[in-house]
């Protein structure tokens, strides 16, 4: 609650600040959906018919998600192409139909930009208790199912540099604490990636970009002294974005897209005591789509879905089926954006 | 006119505004493995005396380990009687008698052993008592030549006896054997599973489905007397006196505390773990810890043993007991005897 109050307070900071410039925001309303809130695999759902206790407080398995957001952006320091940029961002996200699933997320980006697609920048999000769903607490028992939460914390500095008129790359270092809620504290991450993203904006159409990411989890519960689920839940990840957004020629709509999403994630456990994650690597693709329409000058619809599909691969055939499962998201958002000049 | 300098103090401020997070904390114990013997067999059963280690060893028969060099000192496969060497076919339990150099063996299910073990690091039989079907037994020395012991036989119920030794010499052969002046058979319904005592007041046993039974005495070696009786969820299948009360463990329904109170009038008794299978509980000052078979061990804290506190499920392989040494914890386990050390 203090860090949310923090970034609340720094959106409102930022009207504040001096530079002769108007601070622009953007306040969001989302109304979603989600068919698979915990992402159950088929074996969850058979075994939610006999032991409803997997499902947590929940009575169901998908759920409907009301969203607000309020995004920031004011340049605090502009002299010709050389511009210090400030944004910041805030959303709280309510799956109405499970109550354990409610939480915020919220950051800030601080940008030095000295052209177009010419910047660098230092940015900081925070996702804050995410809850994936209801777990047994195997540090103390065979049948306490406790709600599972993580924290993320994802500071990142990227540099983007243009090549030509039609293309322009970023590079970014990052890292990411994800460290869980009580009790499932054994499963907390260091996780340290490597970013590069090749964008092409094509005439006529819009833009198409190409991202690789890379990057390596860090568990280090197995490390003595050791304690309760002592595991090694250490992973190397990589991953293949490619989204395509035309803007260019279109009725109806001022935008579509589209993009897709894969990671490979391969875990380090060999350990024979720890058959979940010993061996254990898997496939998620997202698919996604969507749709802008401007429909005032200062309002904008999004229309958005997405297609999830995890494929686990495990020497354990019950592994796989666990860890394994699809989900549908959609999404349609209202954007209002206000400029507010205080000069 | 803008004022470069405060902006970018500005900026620097911001970023120091977030800053890494923390992790949070469990309040959960752990631990660390300091030494593993490796005794072939199963350990299964151990007996400590000062810094030498008895380990009932299941088919490797008894071993001897010094606990410091941790060093095999001795490891016997079987014995001799009648001039016949007899293989041991699975040592379960074991227990040292230091005042007259004895070990106590029973294989399972099946009657006590007596040895004489001594600084020669030889091991002679003397003979067989109690009877077959020897869950679980305990002894006390009561001074030199004699000792008391108490077991939980499976077959009738809690047999007890006072030991002296009988030494005779036939035909210049010398014959040594601990026979009983005194003791008897306590007949109990149910199936006695494990044994516990104080050595001088009390006596307690576990007796599977039936719960734990509490037996006084006026002092060691005298009759005991039945005090009372608890019925405990699950089997109760091993014991653990403490001073206000015992501790049970009762296989698939966890472990309880049942205070002295319980086994006299209509008072509450106090299960934990009751979703975990604990094979029996060893207890020290505040801390309890339940052997789990196959899932290892699991740790109390048992400052108010009314309301034990689960510390955490260690996997240090499959568990059959566990005993006190020092500072550190004996684990028995089928990969061997390890060491631990639980950080508080």
């Amino acid at each position: 609650m203090i860090i949310q109050n923090k970034i609340l307070n720094l959106l409102l900071f930022v009207t504040l600040l001096f530079g002769a410039t108007p601070t622009e925001y953007v306040l969001s309303i989302s109304t979603g959906y989600d068919n698979n809130v915990m992402r159950f695999s088929e074996k969850d759902f058979t075994e939610a018919l006999v032991n409803p206790k997997i499902l947590g407080n929940a009575t169901t398995y998908d759920s409907y998600i009301l969203k607000f957001s309020l995004r920031g952006k004011k340049t605090i320091y502009k002299n010709k192409n050389n511009e210090i940029i400030f944004k910041g961002n805030f959303s709280t996200s309510d799956y109405r139909n499970n109550k354990n699933k409610k939480y915020w997320n919220g950051g800030g980006d601080i940008e030095y930009k000295w052209g177009s697609y010419k910047n660098i920048r230092y940015s900081i999000r925070h996702l804050n208790s995410y809850y994936l769903r209801h777990y047994i607490n195997r540090d103390i028992g065979n049948s306490s199912y406790e709600p599972c939460l993580f924290t993320d914390r994802n500071q990142s500095f990227s540099i983007s540099q243009k090549f030509s008129k039609q293309t322009w790359s970023n590079v970014s270092l990052g890292y990411i604490q994800r460290y869980y809620d009580k009790p499932f504290t054994e499963f907390d991450l260091d996780i340290f990636y490597l970013r590069g993203k090749q964008n092409f904006r094509l005439k006529k159409f819009g833009i198409i970009a190409i991202q690789y990411e890379s990057g390596r989890a860090s568990s280090n519960s197995n490390e003595s002294p050791l304690r309760p689920s002592s595991f090694d839940r250490s992973y190397n990840y990589s991953e293949l974005y490619i989204p395509m957004v035309k803007n260019k020629n279109l009725i109806l709509v001022d935008e579509l897209g589209m993009s897709y999403r894969l990671e490979n994630r391969k875990y380090d456990a060999e350990d024979f005591n720890d058959p979940l994650h010993s061996g254990r690597s898997h496939q998620d693709s997202k698919y996604d789509a969507w749709m802008k329409k401007q429909i005032f000058e200062d309002m904008k619809v999004k229309l958005a879905f997405r297609i999830r599909d995890r494929s686990t691969v495990s020497s354990y055939n019950w592994v796989s089926d666990l860890k394994s499962f699809n989900q549908l998201q959609t999404w349609i958002s209202i954007e209002w954006k206000i400029d507010y000049d205080k000069y | 006119m803008i004022n470069i300098k405060s902006k970018i103090l500005l900026t620097f401020s911001l970023l120091l505004f977030y800053s890494c997070m923390e992790p949070n904390i469990e309040d959960l114990w752990s631990y660390e493995i300091s030494s593993s013997f490796e005794t072939n067999g199963f350990a299964r059963d151990i007996s400590i005396n000062n810094d030498t280690v008895f380990i009932a060893a299941g088919q490797s028969g008894v071993q001897v380990w010094d606990l410091n060099s941790m060093s095999l000192i001795k490891s016997f496969f079987g014995y001799y009687e009648g001039g016949s060497f007899l293989e041991f076919e699975d040592v379960a339990l074991i227990e040292y008698n230091k005042i007259n150099n004895l070990l106590f063996v029973t294989e399972s299910n099946k009657d006590v052993m007596i040895f004489n073990y001594d600084s020669e690091d030889s091991l002679r039989y003397r003979n067989t008592i109690m009877s077959a079907r020897t869950k679980d037994f305990i002894s006390f020395a009561n001074g030199k030549d004699e000792f008391v012991m108490y077991s939980a036989d499976n077959d009738d119920g809690m047999k007890w006896g006072i030991y002296g030794l009988d030494t005779t010499n036939l035909f210049g052969i010398e014959f040594i054997e601990w026979t009983p002046s005194a003791g008897g058979e306590i007949y109990t319904p149910g199936k006695p599973t494990g044994i516990d005592s104080d050595g001088a007041f009390r006596v307690s046993m576990t007796v599977d489905q039936i719960g734990v039974e509490i037996f006084s005495l006026d002092s060691l070696g005298s009759d005991p007397m039945l005090l009372g009786r608890v019925n405990t969820a699950g089997n109760a299948l091993a014991v653990k006196l403490v001073q206000d009360g015992v501790f049970v463990a009762c296989d698939n329904a966890g472990a309880v505390y049942v205070p002295n109170e319980a086994f006299l009038i209509n008072y509450d008794i106090y299960p934990f773990a009751q979703d975990l299978t604990v094979n029996s509980i060893s207890v020290k000052d505040d801390i309890a810890i339940l052997s789990l078979g196959s899932k290892g061990i699991s740790v109390y804290d048992i400052s108010d043993p009314k309301n034990p506190i689960d510390k955490g499920i260690f996997p240090v392989g499959y568990t059959y007991s566990v005993k006190f040494w020092n500072d550190s914890i004996l684990i028995c386990t089928r990969e061997g005897l390890q060491i631990l050390n639980l950080k508080l």
